[in-house]
């Protein structure tokens, strides 16, 4: 696994299990709004009765909610398959985005310091989160989460690794 | 007040092992001959505190504390005046403390150079030491107000890379004590930057390219070169130009509201002053009069501004170092060491073109906060140069940035997608159209006039723009050029970007075009962004390639 990271000729993808972490975090995003639609449902039934404005409520919402465990579904995958990233002699490199691409490249020099974290739900998928931070303004740190922790750590150790090698320079 | 010897080890256990030379080392520094009080150097030898405030501190540090005992000491004056010497206690109460803590604040203060760091204690009950290494020190930066003047004492900002707010501020300081902190802070941190030597060299080389705006290039880099000082006409023609005086239509305004001015003034009494019974011809008239009156009253305003923040001003280099001075009664004087300069950028609205003047800002890492109006908190940055006659602007920058050859015309500018300008009209339309219709809604029957009027202005100003956008690339950095009516002309360089990204929204795919962002630390007080929007998607992604090798390849000095 080391040798890949420090000398990747081409980009690689992140973890596979972030799909499922993503999918479930967008999941447990998606059935609280539910839970908020049938809530409010009830609301309008209260105030206002069987109206237009009724329908309106459960057909829209309806309509909604579909749409957004459609989306907890469709949208983890994509940005799975969207998201690459590569350690190379200029520094690192990542590209990502759905509908917004970006490709952003962060020059070894320019680090600062590279963190690494996990969040508890992270850790049930053995998951982590690289952030390098620069000095810059509106980049000012670089993140890049569903690596595996412990790719995630090495990516980091690589990353001050050289950086160092070139403040020895 | 403190026995010495705690003074000695700020840092608990830390200070006993330094050896007795660390002491000696920042006199040492000074026995550099520099223009500044090398004759005092002595005195530091063995010395273990190096200074303190300057006893008008107390003064100072009071008046600037007043502002909060303003309603206690009202109603201290107001219960004297009623006889009832209740109230007096009250006050006494609220001023006593504010006494009490700014002579401890006075007493309590030392700051020396140790170890290679600028060591600031202060506090009795809690010791505070705030130590910061000579080396991260981006500037110091001197306000004098005229009371400081009389004293010859100035307030003192010791400014770093991190965080928005001054590192340390020293108020008051005698001059004669700021300049020996300027002299060890950045003799020390010249000798840590490594290019240094080169950099002086290419200055020489290209010292003499500099034209008309530089004196004569000294050989030794210790003297200082005084590059630009703006005479008082130019002041008056760049305060022309400026916009200083809507600033003070904002001001009254806030004023009026804050106050609620409108119960003491109707603003319908006005009406009693405009004569009665005049021909349409003559209103008219007195219109045009008026009108003219308060623009050439703003605009004075404007000049006034100027006059008080840059009166006297002069950029002068002393080896790495600018130094700017300026102000007619409040001086300012900030100190920028030239490799840590991040972005240039050249502003030029569109009353400066007509008198071909510019204005020069600059970036420093760490310089995101002083994006604020106040020239005493940002002539190192917002205000750098507030007015240049373009004919000295190339012979500048090359000072700013030595080897910088500032052809404007000559860049190898690259045009945007040529659809860029259809797409940027497209959008003005689709703007008027939505202004128009919230119009209609908002205003029936004739809001949707509003639409009607900006389409031709908007779709004007989208052309305009895309006209103006240009990126080139120099041999050592990039440049965007943008603006419609205030033109902006920005340089970076490969060592100071940060990050570099291109972006492609989903209208930029359909578009075939993308973005390139170039992101350096302290953006933001040259109000103006390497970001660089309807690039053709080709360009913008071969850019960007070369621009990753380019930004890695070429190393910052400081980190």
């Amino acid at each position: 696994m080391n040798e890949i990271i420090e000398s990747s000729p081409e980009f690689l993808s992140v973890d596979a299990r972030n799909i499922k972490l993503q999918t479930l975090l967008k999941l447990i995003t998606s059935a609280v709004l539910t839970v908020g639609w049938l809530v409010g449902i009830l609301a309008t039934y209260i105030s206002t009765g069987f109206g237009w404005f009724f329908y309106l409520v459960v057909g829209g919402g309806f309509l909604l909610v579909v749409l957004l465990f459609w989306f907890s579904f469709f949208w983890p995958r994509m940005s799975y398959r969207k998201t690459k990233y590569r350690l190379d002699e200029t520094g690192l490199l990542i590209q990502r985005g759905v509908f917004f691409q970006h490709r952003i490249s962060v020059p070894t020099a320019r680090v600062q310091h590279a963190d690494v974290s996990q969040g508890p739900l992270q850790r049930r998928f053995d998951l982590g989160t690289i952030t390098v931070h620069t000095a810059g303004t509106s980049n000012a740190s670089v993140e890049l989460d569903g690596l595996q922790h412990g790719v995630a750590l090495r990516l980091r150790d690589q990353i001050v690794r050289q950086r160092k090698a070139i403040d020895v320079v | 007040m403190s026995s010495d010897p705690d003074f000695k080890n700020p840092n608990g256990g830390d200070g006993d092992e330094l050896p007795t030379a660390e002491f000696v080392s920042p006199a040492e520094q000074l026995q550099i001959p520099t223009e500044t009080g090398a004759h005092d150097g002595q005195s530091f030898v063995g010395a273990e505190t190096m200074g303190r405030l300057h006893p008008t501190s107390l003064v100072f540090d009071l008046v600037s504390h007043v502002r909060s005992l303003v309603v206690p000491l009202l109603l201290g004056a107001f219960g004297v005046a009623k006889g009832n010497f209740g109230y007096l206690v009250v006050a006494g109460m609220f001023f006593v403390p504010t006494v009490v803590f700014s002579v401890i604040r006075y007493m309590s203060l030392q700051y020396r150079i140790q170890d290679g760091e600028l060591v600031v204690t202060k506090g009795i009950f809690f010791r505070r030491v705030r130590t910061v290494p000579l080396e991260r020190i981006q500037n110091i930066d001197l306000v004098q107000s005229l009371f400081h003047r009389m004293f010859n004492v100035a307030e003192v900002r010791v400014e770093t890379a991190s965080g928005t707010e001054p590192e340390a501020t020293l108020r008051v300081l005698s001059i004669a004590d700021v300049e020996r902190l300027r002299a060890i802070v950045f003799e020390k941190s010249r000798k840590t930057g490594e290019t240094d030597s080169s950099q002086v060299a290419e200055q020489k080389q290209f010292g003499e390219l500099a034209g008309g705006t530089s004196a004569a290039n000294f050989d030794s880099s210790e003297a200082a070169e005084t590059l630009l000082s703006i005479p008082i006409l130019t002041l008056i023609k760049a305060g022309l130009a400026s916009n200083r005086g809507s600033v003070l239509i904002g001001v009254l305004a806030g004023l009026y509201f804050q106050f609620d001015l409108e119960e003491h003034f109707d603003v319908k009494e006005i009406e009693k002053w405009i004569p009665q019974g005049l021909s349409t011809a003559q209103q008219i008239l007195y219109a045009i009069i008026g009108a003219t009156a308060l623009l050439l009253l703003l605009r004075l305003v404007g000049i006034v501004w100027y006059i008080l923040r840059f009166y006297g001003y002069r950029l002068t280099r002393n080896g790495n170092d600018l130094r700017i001075s300026c102000g007619l009664f409040t001086k300012v004087s900030a100190t920028v060491p030239r490799n840590r300069i991040q972005f240039i950028s050249i502003h030029r609205n569109i009353f400066m073109r007509w008198m071909k003047l510019a204005t020069i800002r600059i970036e420093t890492a760490g310089g995101a906060a002083k994006q604020g109006e106040d020239a005493t908190k940002s002539v190192s940055s917002r205000w750098f140069i507030p007015a240049i006659p373009e004919a000295n602007v190339r012979g500048i920058v090359q000072q700013l940035r030595p080897g910088q050859v500032w052809e404007e015309q000559e860049f190898d500018w690259q045009p945007l997608s040529p659809r860029a300008g259809k797409r940027m009209m497209r959008l003005a339309i689709v703007w008027s159209v939505v202004l128009g219709v919230a119009g209609f809604v908002v205003m029936r029957p004739w809001g949707w006039v509003a639409g009607v009027v900006s389409l031709p202005l908007l779709v004007w100003h989208a052309f305009k723009k895309s006209k103006a956008m240009r990126y080139a690339r120099t041999s050592d950095g990039v440049v965007y050029r943008s603006g419609v009516l205030t033109h902006k002309t920005s340089v970076t360089f490969f060592e100071k970007i940060q990050t570099l990204e291109v972006s492609q929204s989903p209208f930029d795919k359909r578009w075939g075009m993308a973005t390139l962002t170039v992101d350096t630390a302290g953006a933001g007080p040259a109000d103006h962004q390497i970001d660089i929007p309807y690039l053709t998607q080709e360009f913008a992604h071969a850019e960007y390639d070369q621009l990753v090798v380019k930004a890695a390849s070429h190393q910052p000095v400081f980190g």
